[in-house]
Order: C-alpha cells, then structure tokens, then sequence
C-alpha cells in the first residue's frame, strides 16, 4: 500500500482558506492485487461488482465519451459525469461531479499493480451560480 | 451582491447561528437580536448578506418581516464538499475485500465486459 497525496502548486500557494486548499489537490493510491488485470477491471466496471464497493451505482455506457450517472448510497446529491479513457483491462478514467478518478491496472507477477488518483477540478463549474462562485472564490 | 459565495457566507459565526435560529422556527429580526444579543443593525446586515445569497427569505406578517431557512443553497454547498469528504483509502479496501469474493471468471461471459454494453 503506498497512498499518497500531492497538491498542485498554484493552488496551494494561492488560497488563504483551509478547506479550498484541497482543490487542485491528487491523490494517488498504489494497492498490489492478487487478481488478474481482467478480473479487477470487471470489478471497475460492472455495475454489480461496483455495487458491491463503490460508493455510487454507475449508469451509463462503458465506452470512450459515454455519459455517466452517480447515485450515491449515502444520501449525497447525485453527480453526472463521462468516461475519458477507456482501454480495457489497462486504463480506465472518469469524471464524477466534480472529481476525476484515474484507474491504471499494470499486470505483475502476482496479479495486478491498481493505481488509482483522484483530483477536484478547480475550474469545474456546476450549472449554478452559487457553486460557480464558490469555484471563483478560490481560483 | 454575488461577490460572496456560499462558503463565506457560512464562515461567518453569527451567521450560522442565524441559520441555526431559523432552522428551527421563523422569526421577526427582534427576536434574533435578542437571541444573539447583537445589535439590529449588525442583524440586520447579516440578513441582507443571507437573503441575497438564498440562504433565508422573509414572510410579510402584518407590519413585521418574519424569517425562514432555505436549505437548497445549502444542499449545493454539501455536494460541493463532498469530494472532500470522500473516504478512498476505505473504498479501496470494500474493494480488495469485494475482490477476494469473486470468481476468476464469470461463468455467464467472457470475463471483461463488452464496449457499449449497458448497465444499469
């Protein structure tokens, strides 16, 4: 496990205000997996292995520019997003609202190497002007 | 105004305890000044702060202006810190744990799904 997170430099630097400082912010997960890239990639992708894990159920197509849909489990406002990468089992990347979650899997000795970073778009501007001025706050 | 966001909005302390007060109930301005014990102006200005941000509203009651929440800007605030929130290193583990109970294969097809297959 080596989980690890790093700020960009501008945004850092540039907000006075705790919480905001997390924008901009990645965060970078190393897990080694004793499961073939294939196996884990269907755990990434079908929506009953997802339920399973992930903290949204995923609607929407698995392929290159698909339109997609978060409904959370917790009770969290639902987000829409779309796919960006997608080459199976390899790369599989995504935006989530306001996030965009990165999913590498490299094939090892024992099964697979995921690693998995995940970024708050600063200049992401949801379709209201509230959270635009929230994003302009800390631009 | 439109300058201030949501998040400034709700920095401030006396103005969460506004929000707090009409969580609750409606209320006339005098009956905020005399819960935060400040003066009607200062009341007054933090109001104005919160109606133009859609955070409060008020009713017309004969010759008084009563108070109310409006919770939806607040909603938006909470999905916009949700990221923050997120707990990955906990959903990585429900994954590898999730992992260590699936078969190798799935017996119904062919192991990594198809491009353009629909879930829902």
């Amino acid at each position: 496990m080596n989980d690890t997170t790093k700020k960009a430099g501008r945004v850092a630097a540039g907000s006075k205000r705790g919480v905001l400082e997390l924008l901009g912010e990645v965060r970078r997960f190393e897990r080694r997996l004793p499961h073939r890239p294939e196996k884990v990639w269907r755990a990434l992708t079908d929506a009953r292995e997802l339920a399973r894990w992930f903290p949204a159920s995923v609607e929407g197509e698995r392929e290159e520019g698909a339109s997609l849909r978060f409904v959370f489990r917790d009770g969290e406002p639902d987000a829409e997003g779309r796919i960006t990468e997608c080459e199976p089992p390899r790369v599989l990347a995504y935006t989530m609202g306001a996030e965009t979650l990165r999913w590498e899997l490299a094939p090892i000795p024992e099964g697979t190497l995921l690693v998995f970073t995940t970024e708050v778009k600063v200049a992401s501007a949801p379709a209201n002007d509230n959270a635009i001025a929230m994003c302009r706050m800390a631009a | 105004m439109g300058v201030l966001s949501t998040f400034e909005i709700v920095a401030e302390p006396n103005r969460r305890r506004i929000l707090d007060l009409l969580r609750v109930e409606r209320r006339a301005v005098g009956d905020l000044v005399a819960e935060l014990g400040l003066a009607q102006p200062a009341v007054s200005k933090h109001l104005r702060v919160l109606r133009d941000a859609g955070l409060v509203s008020a009713d017309v009651d004969g010759q008084r202006r009563l108070y109310r929440l409006n919770a939806e800007p607040l909603r938006e605030l909470d999905a916009w810190v949700a990221p923050y929130r997120r707990h990955w290193a906990k959903h990585l583990d429900d994954l590898e744990r999730h992992l260590a109970t699936m078969p190798d294969e799935t017996p119904r097809e062919h192991g990594v799904p198809q491009r353009g297959r629909t879930k829902r």
